[in-house]
């Protein structure tokens, strides 16, 4: 594991509350609306790990996006530490699930991009973002640009320049969805591990129940479109032991109950075991 | 012509590479100078079946001895140099004042609706029915020129950049947004790089227009350049002069569009084409 040094340890990050969101989208030819989300109503205290598990098109990444304070909901409040969220700030970074790195910066430019507006000088900021990449285990890609990346190095380039940015709150969407299995375990304990040190709240999307099992203080699993809360998970295991080998039986456990839920959320007509075999 | 000669022989020997770029080379030489050699055959055969004077219809050796002699004189470079210098800071001021008015456009997109019309409305008044206020604001001269070339490279590097911008995935700004920029620091960060290839399809499409402004503005409100030239030579029965003078602002073009602003914009819209692709 390599050592990160500025990734010390920080104040608490933000609590969360989420009011009775609703979301619709107007669409653009016909105007008619299409309700992708909500009512939801979430609480995050300070410094928790959140799960967020669904069906494909239920509105995980809305949801996202409400919190990031980059998609006005139709209806309902977002607030961090009380105050209310009109727009999007540092205070919440977002590891988007189509990266959206910027194509004309090199990789270290983009995982740099969070400490230089932070007000950095090139040289610290390079140095920050040269760190994130060894942590995301491509140190040697910082001078390529992310159209000379696989989708799985330009994820992880993704979360290492939200990461660099050291937000109070992180909501990351499905952000090792395109990573192999062996770099997603890596990726996975750094995160925890990372998460233990800086005491940030997470709010994290994903499709894998192992994957929720294995990071998340608490997993919410939402319904079929348009998502609501369906059920909510407290996962109890010391994080620091759900990596070994040992509690492997007690993780898959967690995932199975996950599963059982996640299955009742599948819209009926179509009900597939395969897609949540993560 | 060497150029046609050599083209057609076997490409033999050693240093393929580098034979192949001088091969290649040659060939787009050869293709570039047979419509010239086209329509100085043209030009002559005209003139000795017209029969006009050389005052009404100059010959192309009387040209050709033209030119020698600007260029003995010095006037011909001294021309040059003052139009080329003067479409360079017209084309630069138009740029300079076009992107950041691009720019503040795109942040206040309800403005710029409105705005609009009006762009369209100015855009339709060529810039040779400004000169007589610019003069009469300005005097004859530099300033006068300038003000003419900016004016006419200003609307396509406006146009270009906004459609440039309106290009750009939304996910690079709210990336840049959450990663903490303000409006000034997305301008920068994301809007300005990003619609690099507008800008740069709108300095070249600008260029071109304010190159012909350019000759027109010096016709009427200069003592020097390329434009003065032609018009001035006419009035003193050096018609020779006249055609010298369009035959170096034609070439002068071919030179700068080649040498400069094509390489430019190829490059720019080819990196930009293959980053658009991932991200
Ligand atoms: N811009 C849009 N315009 C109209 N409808 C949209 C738009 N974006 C999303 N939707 C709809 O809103 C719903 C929720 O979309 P969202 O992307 O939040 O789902 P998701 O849970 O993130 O899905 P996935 O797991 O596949 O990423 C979907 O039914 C989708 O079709
Ligand atoms: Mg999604």
């Amino acid at each position: 594991m390599p050592v990160v040094g500025s990734v010390a340890a920080k104040p608490a990050g933000g609590s969360l509350e989420v009011n009775d969101v609703c979301h619709e989208y107007v669409r653009a030819g016909d105007k008619t609306a299409v309700i992708a989300l909500g009512p939801v109503s979430l609480q995050v205290s300070a410094g928790e790990f959140l799960c967020l598990l669904g069906p494909s098109g239920c509105g995980k990444s809305t949801l996202l996006m409400i919190i990031a304070g980059l998609l006005p909901p139709t209806r309902g409040t977002v607030a961090v530490d009380a105050v209310p969220v009109t727009g999007p700030s540092r205070e919440r970074g977002v590891v988007f699930q189509d990266y959206a790195l910027l194509p004309w910066k090199t990789v270290r430019s983009n995982v740099a991009l969070g400490p230089r507006l932070a007000g950095a000088s090139r040289r610290e900021a390079n140095q920050i973002a040269d760190e994130y990449l060894e942590l995301v285990g491509m140190p040697q890609a910082g001078d390529r640009y992310p159209h000379e990346l696989s989708g799985g190095m330009r994820q992880r380039a993704a979360v290492a320049r939200t990461l660099a940015a050291k937000p109070k709150v992180l909501l990351m969407d499905e952000p090792f969805a395109a990573v192999d299995a062996q770099t997603r375990g890596v990726l996975q304990e750094e995160l925890v591990g990372i998460w233990a040190r800086t005491a940030q709240t997470v709010v994290f999307v994903t499709h894998s129940v192992e994957e929720a099992a294995l990071l998340a203080d608490r997993v919410v699993v939402m319904s079929s479109a348009p998502g609501r809360v369906q059920e909510e998970f407290p996962v109890t295991l010391p994080h620091q032991v759900r990596f070994s080998r040992e509690s492997a039986p007690r993780v898959a456990e967690v995932a199975a109950s996950l599963l059982a839920s996640v299955r009742v959320a599948q819209p009926r007509q179509s009900r597939q075991v395969a897609s949540w075999s993560g | 012509m060497v150029g046609l000669d050599t083209a057609t022989l076997p490409r033999v020997g050693a240093g393929r590479s580098r034979s192949a770029w001088f091969w290649a080379r040659a060939s787009s030489l050869v293709k570039l100078t047979v419509p010239f050699v086209f329509l100085v055959a043209v030009w002559q055969m005209s003139a000795l079946v017209l029969g006009l004077s050389n005052y009404l219809y100059p010959r192309p050796a009387l040209v050709l001895r033209t030119f020698g002699v600007l260029v003995a004189h010095g006037v011909l470079l001294s021309y040059t140099e003052t139009s080329m210098w003067r479409w360079f800071v017209g084309v630069g001021v138009g740029t300079g004042v076009a992107i950041p008015v691009a720019l503040a456009l795109s942040f206040y997109r309800p403005f710029a609706r409105m705005m609009f019309p009006l762009i369209n409305f100015f855009t339709a008044i060529v810039e040779l029915a400004w000169i007589p206020l610019f003069v009469l604001w300005f005097g004859y001269g530099f300033k006068v020129i300038v003000l003419s070339i900016a004016y006419v490279t200003f609307f396509p590097v406006l146009a270009n950049t906004m459609s440039g911008i309106g290009q750009i995935p939304k996910a690079s700004v709210q990336a840049a947004q959450t990663l903490g920029a303000n409006r000034w620091q997305v301008a920068l960060h994301v809007l300005l790089p990003g619609s690099l290839p507008g800008s740069v399809t709108g300095v070249r499409t600008g260029a071109g227009y304010g190159f012909r402004s350019l000759i027109g503005a010096e016709m009427i409100a200069a003592q020097s350049g390329l434009g003065y030239m032609i018009f001035e030579s006419r009035a003193n029965q050096l018609t020779q002069r006249t055609v010298a003078g369009m035959i170096t602002i034609g070439v002068l073009w071919l030179l700068v569009d080649r040498l400069y602003l094509r390489p430019i914009e190829k490059a720019t819209v080819e990196r930009w084409g293959l980053l658009r692709r991932a991200r």
